[in-house]
């Protein structure tokens, strides 16, 4: 019997489930909050899609949906021009969140 | 003294109560009157939920509907672990022109249509929003539009289900 799954197994669930919806998703990051490791801290995903609008970061929080997706969530969705930014440190993540993993990338 | 994501809800909802007015068969009203206020409507309607994390946003004001509506829909959606799959895509392209609707919002002045202002095309052609076919209230009647719609006025007539998650 399976115990609850890890934040970065939900993570990667997460990225999956947001790639399904919305196909036009050309990158997925983990991002790592300061207190990373408690249960009560979101896990955070920050998305490339083209299609949404250039209007900075604006992180959208979610509750938990258990069994699958135990910890809320919190999802910050840019532009490509947006993300370069981000990378160049010309737009800030709030909360002294960083970088994490790639969980998606778009084949050119 | 409510919170502002409280005040927010309530705002869009009273702009959904307008929409709605305007969408009926008895007004005969140019079309960017009530398209005006769908986009005010799920403006607010995306705010409440951005204020209601109590996370830091820099500040934003206009095109937050494609960045956030269609993912409230998303895990909306999920959440009630329905068998189909909807057109996410879909609805976020429509949700980029309900943003598009307000004039500060128009690609780097590509998209100059909007509901308030009259405006000049690149051809010098001026437009009067009044007497401009918006394509956007045609799509609108789609499926994807029509889920759009009617997710956004569930989740504006009951914010509890996003409003301090």
């Amino acid at each position: 019997m399976g115990g609850v799954p890890n934040k970065g197994e939900v993570a990667r669930l997460l990225a999956d489930a947001h790639r399904l919806d919305f196909p036009k998703i050309r990158r997925i990051v983990r991002v790592i909050g300061t207190d990373e490791s408690s249960v009560h801290e979101p896990v955070k995903l920050l998305e490339v899609n083209p299609e949404t609008s250039p209007s900075g970061i604006v992180p959208i929080t979610f509750g938990p949906l258990p069994p699958k997706y135990p910890y809320p969530s919190i999802l910050i969705e840019v532009t490509e021009e947006e993300y370069q930014r981000i990378c160049s440190g010309e737009l800030v993540l709030p909360d002294g969140w960083k970088h994490g993993e790639t969980l998606y990338q778009a084949v050119a | 003294m409510p919170k502002m994501s409280t005040a927010f809800a309530l705002q869009a909802a009273s702009d959904l109560a307008a929409y709605e007015v305007l969408s009926s068969t008895k007004t005969a009203l140019p079309r960017c009157h009530r398209l005006h206020y769908l986009q005010m409507w799920l403006e607010k309607l995306c705010k409440a939920h951005v204020h209601g994390s109590n996370l830091p946003v820099d500040s934003f004001s206009h095109g937050v509907i494609a960045k956030v509506l269609p993912r409230l829909i998303a895990q909306y959606w999920r959440s009630l672990d329905f068998e189909g799959h909807p057109k996410f895509d879909e609805i976020s392209s429509l949700c980029r022109e309900i943003d598009r609707l307000h004039p500060q919002v128009n690609d780097g002045g590509r998209r100059e249509d909007n509901v308030e202002y009259p405006w000049r095309s690149a051809e010098g052609i001026v437009y009067c929003p009044a007497q401009f076919d918006f394509a956007v209230a045609g799509r609108l009647q789609s499926q994807p539009g029509k889920l759009l719609l009617k997710a956004a006025a569930l989740l504006t007539r009951n914010p509890s289900i996003f409003l301090g998650c």
